[in-house]
């Protein structure tokens, strides 16, 4: 949207800060992540 | 300087259209063209036809969309004032589980979901739910983030972010949250198994603590951790709960702890930050373009 120029330039400027390389989760690490999920989630706040 | 904070997790949610045989509308039929399997705006005459077609049908099934996430609110009624087309919204807080339960369960009904926005986790194992469709920026979509023949596309994202309240003063670590001060104050925006925002909560805990993205196990232990210093807070973060003070310390994407949620401040490294109301404006997630309806009534992704 910024190199579009179709952004909110007001409203995006009052979003955090952020810095470093964003990690973005591929279809298969999100699959692994929600399978993982499933296995362990409940018994590790139960 | 290596900080475990110094990432941003991009999270998207997918839009998914929803196969043939989903709300009962009256879409089948507009001047021979078959709606509900066009697989893009030429190919059903063009986005008059597909304007005029929607207003003939009179109305459009959401589900899930806060009014607060992502400026549904105003989305939802600048597509009715535009158009004419009353816009159903369910279950405003549901999660994208509920969200493909209410596909299966509704199916064939005036109640059918039109369109869902999900998370990719719950996208990528509900495909046969979905009908292929190709909005006119298809192309400019990375390969990556949609599926080649149309059944979902990403649409939008954000980083995720720990929201906080000012009486805690500055937060620099995830180790801070384990301390006694935070009992029963934090918490996800959902549960993990089943909504997106949560799911990619964990994922930041993960990172932060050493994890890849490759194996979301120590985020998964990180919570284990809290829960077990008694603070851990099992209830979902939305912003009434925010504003009342029940969860104090929330794990969610920075714009929606961007909103309402004053003395909420991101967790980075030497920031202090004070969020104002966000104005009223265009759909951070929006694409641009002229076919609003096109866009709109594809609505989607994130839950």
């Amino acid at each position: 949207m910024t190199s579009n120029s179709t952004i909110d330039s007001a409203a995006a400027a009052k979003l955090p800060p952020v810095s470093g390389t964003p990690v973005f989760l591929t279809q298969a690490q999100n699959t692994a992540a929600a399978t993982y999920l499933a296995a362990n989630w409940a018994k590790a706040i139960g | 300087m290596r900080s475990p904070y110094r990432f941003g997790l991009v999270g998207l949610s997918a839009l998914a259209l929803l196969a043939a045989g989903c709300s009962s509308g009256s879409s089948t039929s507009s001047g021979g063209t078959n709606w509900a399997t066009v697989t893009n705006v030429s190919a059903g005459g063009g986005m008059a036809k597909l304007v005029a077609a929607a207003k003939k049908e009179g109305t459009l099934n959401v589900i899930a969309l806060p009014p607060t996430w992502a400026n549904y609110g105003a989305i939802i009624k600048d597509f009715t004032a535009k158009y004419g087309i009353k816009v159903n919204s369910a279950n405003p807080d549901g999660t994208s589980q509920q969200e493909v339960n209410a596909i299966k369960q509704e199916n064939g009904t005036a109640a059918a979901p039109d369109v869902v926005d999900v998370g990719q986790a719950v996208a990528l194992v509900n495909t046969n739910l979905f009908a292929p469709y190709e909005v006119s920026t298809w192309s400019s979509i990375p390969a990556s983030q949609k599926q080649a023949n149309g059944l979902w596309y990403e649409d939008y994202g954000g980083y995720m972010a720990v929201g906080y309240s000012s009486k805690f003063g500055t937060i620099t670590s995830l180790s801070q949250l384990l301390s006694p001060k935070f009992k029963n104050a934090v918490a996800l925006n959902g549960n993990p198994t089943s909504a997106n925002a949560a799911l990619n909560g964990v994922m930041m805990a993960n990172l932060a603590e050493g994890g890849t993205a490759a194996s979301i196990a120590k985020g998964v232990a990180f919570f284990h951790s809290l829960k077990e210093a008694g603070n851990f807070s099992p209830v979902s973060a939305t912003g009434a709960s925010i504003k009342a003070g029940t969860t104090p310390v929330v794990f969610n994407w920075d714009y929606l702890n961007l909103p309402s949620y004053v003395g909420v401040v991101p967790l980075l490294p030497g920031r202090h930050w004070w969020p104002e109301p966000l104005a009223a404006g265009r759909c951070p997630a929006g694409r641009g373009g002229s076919d609003d309806l096109e866009q709109h009534h594809r609505l989607r992704g994130g839950r």
